[in-house]
């Protein structure tokens, strides 16, 4: 075997090549990578000036998005805030027990009010029944009239009094006298007594009517 | 636009050297300036050598594909050191390449013998039609396989590739003395061994 023949089939060797797909798949990957000169290189003044409005427009995009989310998010708070039931000041936790507090403090200065106002009650009832169990007669004003016709006269209260004195038959009457002395005693007790019931009248009705009125503001 | 006509604008059909030399040098400033599709000018004009020059040495289909991968994605990353002194832009490819080819060998920790060469796959590039043919090629890369390091790239250089002896002295950063010597020693040794195995 002479190397014109070795030379002559080492020539065959030519027809050995790639296969296609890789060789395209090989291409595409390597075209599709960095080369280090690429990357960033401040030498070069148009590259750092490309490389500049690159940063610029991330920078801006970056910044654009980020006020978005700050703008949506302060939105979304002041919604809540003004509108949100759950915003509302009456609804918030200090508030209500205030509230709650001095509702509560008022309902208790109401009912010891009402307390007083039922105790002074009795009592007035008391003192009137006490009153009316001892002089019957004079309990109403309504009997007034009645029992001032039955007064005597002038001239007959005088005689009562002992001013106008008759003869021997007046004499007689001293003794009368006394007891017409009784009368005027008499007669300024009742007089004292019924303004005594009508002053306690008035207060029962004063004081029922207060109660009332309590009664109407517990009720609103 | 589809790649041949890709690579026929690039030759633009013109077989004067200084031409195809200036619009090889025009393609790699732009591939330097950052132009992939300049870049990938290249890669279709030297693939299939640089394939070739790697699977005649690696002999695996596989390792070959991944190995030319290599030679060129390195070669994209690391285009701005490249510098335009005259010399063609495959030497600077096949230096790449032998280098791979060399921590490929160092790395590789499986060694496989020279007799369990996938020989099936390599017949299949060759030929399927010449049965006695595809035996004697098989036999020939063999034989190359044994050969020093610097011996097979001056066959697979020389007499595959048609490189001068002043372009594959630039490939192997040698003097073209050393070449010739080395692509003599390299034929004689490979006649030897062919005859060896025939007997």
């Amino acid at each position: 075997m002479d190397e014109q023949y070795i030379l002559k089939k080492l020539k065959t060797f030519k027809s050995i090549k790639p296969d296609n797909k890789y060789s395209e798949k090989s291409r595409m990957l390597i075209l599709s990578a960095t080369a280090d000169h690429q990357k960033a290189d401040f030498k070069t003044p148009f590259y750092s000036f490309k490389n500049f409005i690159e940063i610029l427009r991330t920078s801006t995009v970056v910044g654009f998005v980020a006020f978005l989310l700050l703008f949506f998010m302060g939105g979304i708070s002041y919604i809540n805030k003004n509108f949100s039931p759950l915003g509302l000041e009456g609804l918030s936790q200090k508030s209500l027990v205030t509230e709650a507090e001095e509702i509560n403090n008022s309902i208790q200065i109401t009912l010891e009010q009402i307390k007083y106002l039922d105790q002074s009650n009795k009592k007035t009832i008391n003192s009137i029944n006490e009153v009316s169990n001892n002089k019957p007669v004079y309990e109403t004003s309504a009997t007034m009239p009645e029992e001032q016709s039955k007064q005597p006269t002038e001239t007959e209260s005088m005689s009562q009094n002992g001013i106008i004195t008759n003869n021997t038959e007046d004499t007689g009457n001293i003794g009368k006298n006394s007891t017409s002395t009784e009368n005027i005693g008499n007669t300024e007790s009742m007089d004292n007594i019924e303004d005594f019931l009508i002053n306690a009248s008035s207060t029962e009705s004063n004081e029922s009517d207060n109660t009332d009125k309590l009664l109407e503001e517990i009720s609103k | 636009m589809l790649r041949g006509e890709t690579i026929s604008q690039f030759y633009r059909y013109n077989m004067l050297d200084g031409q195809e030399k200036i619009e090889e040098e025009s393609i790699i400033l732009d591939a330097i300036g950052g132009k992939a599709s300049a870049f990938g000018l290249l890669y279709d004009k030297y693939n299939e050598r640089i394939y070739r020059f790697i699977y005649l040495k690696v002999s695996h289909r596989e390792e070959a594909e991944d190995l030319t991968h290599q030679v060129f994605l390195s070669a994209w990353k690391n285009i701005q050191k490249y510098k335009i002194q005259g010399f063609p832009f495959s030497s600077w490819l096949y230096q790449i390449a032998k280098n791979q080819v060399i921590d490929h060998y160092r790395t590789k920790k499986e060694t496989i013998d020279i007799n369990d060469i996938d020989e099936p796959e390599a017949n299949n590039r060759l030929s399927d039609k010449n049965f006695d043919l595809d035996i004697e090629m098989a036999a020939i890369k063999k034989a190359i396989l044994k050969l020093k390091q610097e011996q097979q790239d001056v066959i697979i250089l020389r007499f595959i590739d048609d490189l001068s002896p002043k372009e594959t002295a630039l490939a192997l950063n040698k003097n073209e003395s050393t070449i010739r010597v080395l692509q003599h020693r390299a034929i004689k040794n490979l006649r030897k061994i062919i005859q060896s195995n025939h007997k």
